[in-house]
């Protein structure tokens, strides 16, 4: 008797379980668009400037899901989003190639800075070029953060490394392992040097000791790209969707809606998928520090 | 970071909660829905748990207890993980596309805060004298009656262990960011906005949430005190 | 009387704990207005067989017959469950009030119509009506186990089991429980006591039965066991 009653309590706790679970899930996946992207497009401000637009002409609700580059290529591979937007042009390359994805499309792109102490212990502002900067931190061995993730940041420093033929290793190279905000937070404690979106430092300047000492390298640029997740690997993504959300990034009201996009006063990303003179010529013109 | 700023961090922060910031109050609203929902679900079964360890005797009984007990000290990045290995597209489960919703974070939650209320009202039902189940069943009450009558002797025990759950699942951060995204509006809760605002140096926005998060655990620990007090006069 | 006499015959009861054989083809005879005795030393399987007969303990082996003739343990403790109360050495009552107590009978026994007004009269019955509102906590164990007495009255069982019900108490309260059981044996409740400490209960015993050595047998005659009826219920007085 025990036993039956105990077996009716929990049976009614499994239809419990169930019933919350239909309830959560009751949003129409259909209409779900989920998104993978870097945590400079969401953190900046960007999606929640752009996204209320393309949710109102379409009938989609986006979910924003904002990780590493890395972990937003790997959710793709494994059918977990429908639609990427990230920025690691060699990785986006294999991914597709890979046919994990398809309709890769160029958006935009922002820059990357590099930022360190005022004092400029490596003699950063003497560089002829890039590779000859970054030579000039290895050889002082002047502390240097890197994100030491699998991010599109540490791509792109690595890649920085290897035009100027340094391995980074020793003392001064310090792998965090933390996203962009709290590596710039180490970097400034640490009177170190360190690679950053131009974002994620207009947001932390205010409160940073460093300053920039290298910008507007067309080696800097970060192009971000939208993928779609390829449906015949899986065949619930809602590609539908994925292509809606691609083509209206390209319209050239959302290229412009981009362009204008302001943080801190300042443009952070220019267009890329239309020719459009109206859009700022250069990122930054006037970088304010104190 | 200047005492100044975090004076100006903290008085933004009492702003943003007094004049009811739309996106603080729905990332606050989702917290309690999720974790809400979790005890709503884990609690009656992890009592009845607890309450047959303590009382029924059958084999593999004493290596369920030191499972719960093991998994009481399980991080909640690591529950997190198997989850979401679990309810990925490419995971075993899927095909019940469950990864970055709310269910998916009430699962994880429950996960989280089952053991540990299985463990604490466990030792709230062996407190109680065998006698007590005896005396109930001697004067006509039938199991599940007589299971209330236990329940209502242990009663503060077991308010604890509710209380208990319930803070471990309120302030997780690595489950939730897992398995629901940090999505907002959706699956975007209290600690993972407090992970993501502090990452982007939105630091009011953080101490807001973390405002909240400190009252409430003080709220909790309070009444538990009181509960405990109460039950040690009894 | 008006009532149809309890008739339980428990028979062969086996039980061991692991390899300890506590008992041994023990047969008991409960009847209505009955009162028996177990005496044996302490550890010798007195509260098992109690709590056997209760309901409470499986044993490895026994039968059960009733009006209706023998029926395996299983199916014959299930009836039985329903008429037999155990009452623990020192008994447990719920936190709470007095009151409360005699309500959770009330709860338990929604097939059964007890009302507030029986409630007060089991509390009257047992003296303790003053005490109704006070907390378990701070009574003393004269009365808890009153009050115990009054929550079994409550639930009016055919067969009544005391396990040491006077053991840890003083000469008055031991007095009053001995009244209470007397009362409950003259309106034809089977009473059976377990005690190793047989010497306070001779107003009231019927038969005296020893368990010793697993096994239960008759107690060797006594100068007590034949105290001549006038003088049943003086000597507690």
């Amino acid at each position: 008797m025990l036993r039956k009653s105990l077996m009716q309590l929990i049976l009614f706790a499994c239809f419990l379980i169930f019933l919350s679970a239909n309830a959560l899930a009751a949003n129409n996946p259909a209409t779900i668009l989920r998104l993978a992207t870097t945590t400079s497009t969401e953190n900046s401000g960007l999606l929640d400037y752009l996204l209320p637009d393309f949710e109102k002409q379409n009938d989609y609700k986006v979910h924003v899901i904002a990780v590493g580059t890395g972990k937003a290529l790997r959710m793709g591979k494994d059918g977990d989003v429908d639609v990427l937007l990230v920025h690691a042009p060699k990785a986006e390359a294999e991914f597709v190639a890979a046919g994990y994805g398809t309709d890769r499309t160029a958006i935009m792109h922002n820059d990357f800075v590099i930022v360190g102490p005022s004092a400029d212990p490596a003699g950063l502002s003497k560089a002829s070029s890039l590779a000859d900067a970054m030579q000039r931190i290895s050889k002082t061995q002047s502390r240097f953060v890197s994100r030491g993730d699998n991010s599109g940041t540490y791509k792109k420093e690595s890649s920085l490394w290897k035009l100027a033929n340094v391995k980074p290793q020793g003392k001064w190279y310090i792998e965090a392992g933390q996203g962009m905000g709290k590596v710039l937070l180490m970097a400034s404690e640490l009177d170190a040097y360190t690679l950053t979106d131009r974002g994620t430092w207009l947001a932390y300047r205010d409160k940073s000791p460093l300053k920039i000492l290298w910008q507007h390298d067309p080696l800097l640029f970060n192009p971000y790209s939208a993928i779609a997740v390829n449906p015949e690997r899986y065949k619930d993504t809602n590609y539908k969707g994925a292509m809606a959300f691609i083509h209206w990034l390209v319209l050239p009201s959302t290229q412009h809606k981009i362009a204008a996009f302001r943080l801190y006063q300042q443009p952070l990303f220019i267009p890329d998928a239309v020719q459009d003179n109206s859009a700022p010529a250069s990122v930054v013109t006037s970088e304010k520090h104190s | 970071m200047t005492d100044s700023s975090l004076l100006s961090s903290l008085l933004d922060a009492l702003q943003l909660l007094l004049l009811g910031d739309g996106k603080l109050w729905s990332i606050i609203l989702v917290s309690f829905k999720v974790s809400s929902l979790a005890m709503l679900v884990a609690a009656l079964p992890a009592v009845i748990c607890g309450f047959l360890l303590a009382y029924m005797r059958f084999p593999g009984r004493r290596l369920l207890i030191s499972l719960f007990n093991t998994l009481l000290a399980v991080p909640a990045v690591v529950v997190g993980l198997t989850f979401y290995i679990l309810l990925s597209r490419h995971g075993p489960l899927g095909d019940w596309k469950l990864l970055f919703t709310q269910t998916a974070m009430v699962l994880g939650q429950i996960a989280l805060c089952f053991p540990i209320m299985v463990a604490m009202s466990h030792a709230a039902f062996q407190a109680i004298d065998l006698r007590a189940w005896e005396t109930a069943r001697t004067i006509g009450a039938g199991t599940v009656q007589a299971f209330m009558m236990i329940v209502s002797e242990a009663r503060y025990a077991i308010l604890g262990a509710f209380v208990a759950g319930f803070g471990r699942i309120i302030a997780e951060v690595g489950a939730s960011m897992m398995l629901g995204g940090n999505i907002l509006h959706y699956t975007r809760n209290i600690p993972t906005a407090i992970a993501l605002e502090t990452s982007k140096g939105e630091l009011s926005q953080g101490i807001a949430l973390g405002i909240v998060l400190v009252t409430l655990s003080f709220l909790l620990v309070s009444v538990l005190h009181y509960f405990q007090g109460r039950g040690q006069i009894q | 009387m008006s009532y149809k006499p309890t008739n339980i015959q428990y028979s062969n009861i086996h039980k061991r704990w692991k390899r300890h054989i506590v008992l041994k083809e023990v047969d008991i005879h409960v009847q209505g207005g009955h009162c028996i005795l177990i005496s044996g030393k302490n550890g010798s399987g007195k509260s098992t067989l109690l709590r056997i007969m209760a309901g409470l303990v499986k044993p490895d082996q026994g039968t059960i017959e009733l009006g209706l003739g023998t029926l395996p343990w299983k199916q014959g403790v299930k009836i039985t469950q329903q008429q037999v109360m155990y009452l623990h050495q020192t008994p447990y009552l719920f936190s709470g009030t007095v009151e409360k107590n005699l309500r959770y009978v009330q709860a338990a026994h929604n097939n059964l119509p007890i009302e507030m007004e029986d409630i007060n009269k089991a509390m009257a019955w047992a003296n303790i009506r003053h005490l109704s509102h006070k907390p378990v906590h701070q009574l003393s164990g004269g009365e808890r186990q009153r009050v115990a007495l009054a929550r079994a009255r409550l639930r009016s069982p055919k067969v009544l089991l005391l396990d040491e019900p006077t053991a840890n108490l003083d000469k008055d309260s031991r007095a009053r429980v001995m009244e209470l059981l007397s009362s409950l044996r003259k309106q034809g409740v089977a009473i059976v006591i377990a005690s190793h400490d047989p010497i306070h209960f001779s107003s009231v015993i019927d038969q005296r039965l020893r368990l010793i050595h697993a096994r239960l047998e008759p107690e060797p005659s006594q100068p007590d066991n034949i105290i001549p009826l006038h003088e049943r219920g003086a000597s507690h007085s």
